[in-house]
């Protein structure tokens, strides 16, 4: 198991980096007109991947830095902790696109696909849930037939993130029987702008700017062949393609964002407190405020500690998907406690859009129910480590 | 033409910082550091004189513990080409600073020294013009604009009042200024590139200088805080007020 360590120099150059260029380019007043305004800031994530912080998932080999897991992690909490919009844009582009396709797509793919990942210019959003295909994965109705040289997509999927913005849709298809489930299931990329695609953005509480939330039908939706995932050797390869390391990954993701988050709610919160005169003193001197901020502090400690360790074990190779799911739902569940407590500092400011706080609530509810929710996490954990059922 | 860039590492200027208890000098414990930002300034414009074909090799160097490494580290992943500790245990003052850079400047001998016309931790403003007396060469102290051609820097130095242009010959001392430029940022391949680049480090005390402090330090605290104002209803009031109780019309 890995050590906690310090963290390497360049990681500590980059996450300097990268606060600089948040002081700079992503002021508060910026991030709060994105989030009013459901905007996704194309021309500053145009600059954040002018730093080459896409390339963290890029073997060098294919133009990028070389994968580095724990900096990716760094990255994602760093964007979440000011702008959530930035941080999905990077996860669409780094992760959803990047690690998946270094990690099941074919070798052509990876030659033509990850120098775009590593500049930045590509993203996926992910097509798997649909309207009745939640946690049962294996279950999904949405078809793909070979058509000579292209494949037909039917059917429709229901919140994929960012696909307003991004590149392709990394799709879940059917590609033969229903009741053969796992077997016969595949991975297509499919452009949103494809012929037949219709992309309606769903209505949420918080997560603006993020590229929407979308419900996406696909009407005889062509693409060519070559849009198969792992081309002709990805035929029917869906499933295991989709339980390999790609969404195991992707529960260490959505706790980086939720880390990123519960920090910013804390250091506002930290601040607030301090500045807040009442009653002849600073709020921070008066003990239940100490005690409620020293709680965020402690718990927030233990995210960072999980959401790290996560990380590492991702970067080492190590398949440990009982453990992935523990820090997905300890880290998600922990940091909505703490940014509800940071709110009730704030008092009614905590309430009041004038303040980033209310952003944070609205987008740490969705926390523990994306990327699998808490209960869905609870029955991978005890099926792993094998509980009589 | 070689460049020797003068660092420091000096607190974040994001970081409110607050007195020891025993009021001895400033809380440094958990506090984060960073590139003085007038520094940062002075490597960006070397950058930009390598990029401009002017400068054939920018050298960062800064006298501190090991924890300055970082500071270096993120100089050379801006875009110098090697590093200098020069390595010392105690706090150093700018005439001892000073000292030691032209002992490093003898052995390198750059022919223009940039850096920052002063730190933001102790806002001395002296080691430039310092280290320029005991080279005996030009100095061109808080520059907003700096061009070189043929061994001559043109210089534009804000100063009291306005800008004035000076033209030095080289080798020269340059201090930047807030609007001299404007510091990229470190990118990825930029950070990972410096992690191959040349680290040195030297102990001070084999430069045979004298850089001990002559400054004893009584106490450190925070300025006084301000009393209310208030509001007076007129300028008659206003004026009488300057004059009894002010007393300064």
């Amino acid at each position: 198991m890995p050590l906690i360590q310090r963290e390497p120099e360049h990681l500590i150059l980059l996450r300097n980096s990268l606060r600089q260029f948040i002081e700079k380019e992503v002021p508060r007043e910026k991030v709060n007109d994105w989030d009013r305004n459901d905007h996704f800031p194309q021309e500053t994530y145009a600059k954040l991947c002018a730093l080459g912080v896409t390339s963290l998932t890029v073997p060098e080999e294919y133009g990028g830095s070389g994968l580095d897991i724990v900096s990716t992690i760094a990255v994602i909490e760093e964007l979440a902790s000011r702008s959530l919009g930035l941080a999905s844009g990077f996860i669409y582009c780094s992760c959803y696109a990047g690690l998946n396709i270094l990690d099941v797509a074919s070798e052509q793919q990876k030659k033509d696909l990850l120098p775009k990942v590593a500049e930045g210019k590509l993203m996926f959003s992910y097509g798997i849930s649909e309207p009745d295909v939640g946690a049962d994965v294996a279950s999904v109705k949405t078809t793909a037939v070979k058509d000579g040289d292209s494949l037909i997509i039917n059917g429709s999927k229901r919140w994929c993130s960012g696909a307003k913005i991004t590149d392709y849709i990394y799709t879940l298809v059917r590609t033969g029987p229903a009741e053969e489930r796992y077997k016969n299931l595949s991975l297509v990329l499919i452009p949103p702008t494809s012929n037949g695609v219709i992309i309606e953005p769903q209505q949420t509480l918080g997560q603006k700017g993020t590229g929407g939330t979308c419900d996406v039908t696909f009407n005889d939706v062509k693409v060519p062949l070559n849009h198969l995932v792992g081309e002709e050797d990805g035929w029917n390869k869906g499933w295991e393609k989709i339980v390999r390391t790609g969404l195991d990954v992707e529960k260490i993701e959505v706790a980086a964002l939720a880390y990123g988050i519960a920090k910013a709610a804390v250091e506002d919160a930290w601040v607030y407190a301090q500045d807040r005169v009442q009653f002849g003193k600073s709020i921070a001197t008066y003990q239940s405020i100490r005690h409620m901020l020293a709680d965020a502090k402690a718990k927030l400690e233990a995210c960072r500690l999980m959401t790290y360790e996560g990380a590492s074990i991702a970067d080492q190779q190590i398949a440990d998907p009982a453990r992935m799911s523990m820090i997905k739902l300890f880290v998600t569940e922990t940091a909505v406690e703490i940014v509800l407590s940071c709110q009730k500092v704030l008092g009614a400011y905590g309430y009041s859009r004038d303040f980033c706080m209310e952003r944070y609530v609205r987008d740490i509810l969705a926390m523990p129910i994306l990327g699998g929710s808490s209960a869905i996490q609870k029955n991978n954990i005890a099926n792993r480590l094998n509980l009589p059922k | 033409m070689k460049v020797l860039v003068p660092i420091k590492r000096v607190v974040d200027y994001n970081v409110k910082v607050r007195p020891l208890n025993d009021e001895s000098g400033v809380d440094l414990s958990n506090v984060k550091m960073s590139i003085n930002p007038f520094c940062e300034i002075a490597v960006e414009e070397a950058v930009r004189l390598k990029e401009a074909g002017i400068a054939s090799e920018i050298i960062a160097v800064t006298i501190g513990t090991q924890a300055s490494q970082e500071q270096l580290r993120t100089a050379l992943a801006l875009g110098a080409d090697r590093a200098v500790l020069i390595e010392v245990t105690e706090n150093v003052e700018p005439l001892g600073i000073a000292k030691l850079l032209s002992k490093l400047c003898d052995q390198e001998k750059p022919e223009l020294i940039i850096l920052g016309k002063q730190a933001i931790d102790g806002d001395n403003n002296q080691t430039g013009q310092m280290l320029a007396a005991l080279l005996g060469c030009s100095q061109a102290t808080f520059a907003s604009e700096l061009k070189i051609n043929d061994g001559v820097a043109t210089v534009t130095r804000e100063i009291d009042g306005g800008l004035q242009t000076i033209t030095v010959n080289l080798p020269a001392v340059v201090t930047t200024d807030l609007r001299l430029n404007e510091p990229r940022y470190a990118s990825l391949p930029n950070i990972m590139k410096a992690k191959k680049k040349e680290l040195s480090v030297i102990d001070a005390s084999s430069l045979g200088v004298d850089y001990a402090s002559r400054l004893t330090t009584i106490k450190v605290e925070l300025p006084p805080s301000r009393a209310a104002g208030v509001k007076v209803e007129s300028v008659a009031e206003l004026v009488s007020k300057l004059k009894n109780e002010a007393k300064v019309i």
